[in-house]
């Protein structure tokens, strides 16, 4: 995780195991993304504007998923 | 042994070491995380009743204080996830070539432009329920297409289909010739896809055209 002076996470990068890469083949490999707004649910502050795709860090990166986050609730 | 065969070796020699050194340095890190990850994973979960004190992660790191601070609320008892809503504010794929079409509620509307200002992007939006497991179907692979739409300058197709249909269409594959995405749930699986017909692949737009 990457934090900006605030503490916000701004970045998110792990490995995961996929095959979505050139060859087809199971392997770990960067899964990751950037976040971009943070909002408070019951007190807990989670990023809101998410893009996230394998790959990241990569030139082969594609943030296929982009979310914004609307609303959260928790028991 | 010339000087050059020394200069070499002694290069190696030195490269050799630094990467020795750089490996050792990760490995202790690594070894590190996964202690400390651990130590976490073995605790007990709080109790409901229990609520956050910024005394509780006194001693940890700054960083991990920064981060805590910032995402828990002091007096926020201990709670967990139990639903969230989604929206994707635009197409989820930008990558110059690659396009998505917009969908919303396993139907598809509109038609693709390339208006949005990002590239590749559709400019009608695309509203997904929950965080779903897209995959990519890469090239050449059958991406199980079920319906047709045409942009200004080629034709897309879109993959929307209970299992009952993905079975009847297995029977003439729709080969992906650029990316599609596919995701499979418990009642099906449905995809989007935006790879250009295939010639093979015509009478069966035709008919979906219609």
């Amino acid at each position: 995780m990457i934090l900006d002076s605030s503490g916000a996470v701004r970045e998110v990068v792990g490995q995961r195991w996929s095959n979505a890469n050139r060859d087809r083949t199971f392997r770990l490999q960067p899964f990751g993304g950037t976040m971009g707004a943070d909002r408070t649910f019951q007190g807990l502050t989670i990023p809101t504007e998410i893009a996230a795709g394998n790959h990241y860090g990569t030139a082969d990166y594609l943030p296929f998923f982009q979310v914004r986050l609307i609303n959260a609730t928790y028991s | 042994m010339n000087r050059w065969a020394m200069f070499s070796l002694g290069t190696l020699a030195v490269a050799g070491s630094a990467a020795a050194i750089c490996f050792r340095a990760y490995r202790n890190a690594m070894a590190e995380a996964e202690e400390a990850y651990a130590g976490l994973a073995g605790k007990p979960p709080p109790p409901p009743t229990e609520r956050f004190d910024p005394a509780m992660i006194a001693d940890l790191p700054n960083v991990a204080q920064c981060y805590f601070h910032h995402a828990i609320a002091p007096g926020t008892r201990s709670i967990r996830p139990r639903s969230s809503k989604w929206r994707a504010p635009s197409c989820s794929a930008t990558k110059t070539g690659i396009r998505l079409l917009p969908c919303r509620r396993g139907k598809c509307f509109g038609r693709l432009t390339n208006l949005c200002g990002c590239p590749g992007c559709a400019r009608a939006q695309c509203q997904l329920p929950v965080p779903m497991p897209w995959s990519m179907v890469r090239r050449g692979h059958d991406s199980g297409c079920s319906a047709w739409f045409r942009s200004r300058r080629t034709t897309h197709r879109l993959i929307l289909s209970a299992r009952r249909n993905f079975a009847q269409w297995s029977r003439a594959p729709c080969l992906c010739r650029r990316v599609c995405f596919r995701r499979t749930t418990s009642t099906g699986s449905s995809s989007m896809s935006t790879g250009l017909v295939s010639r093979s692949d015509a009478s069966l737009r035709r008919s979906f055209l219609r």
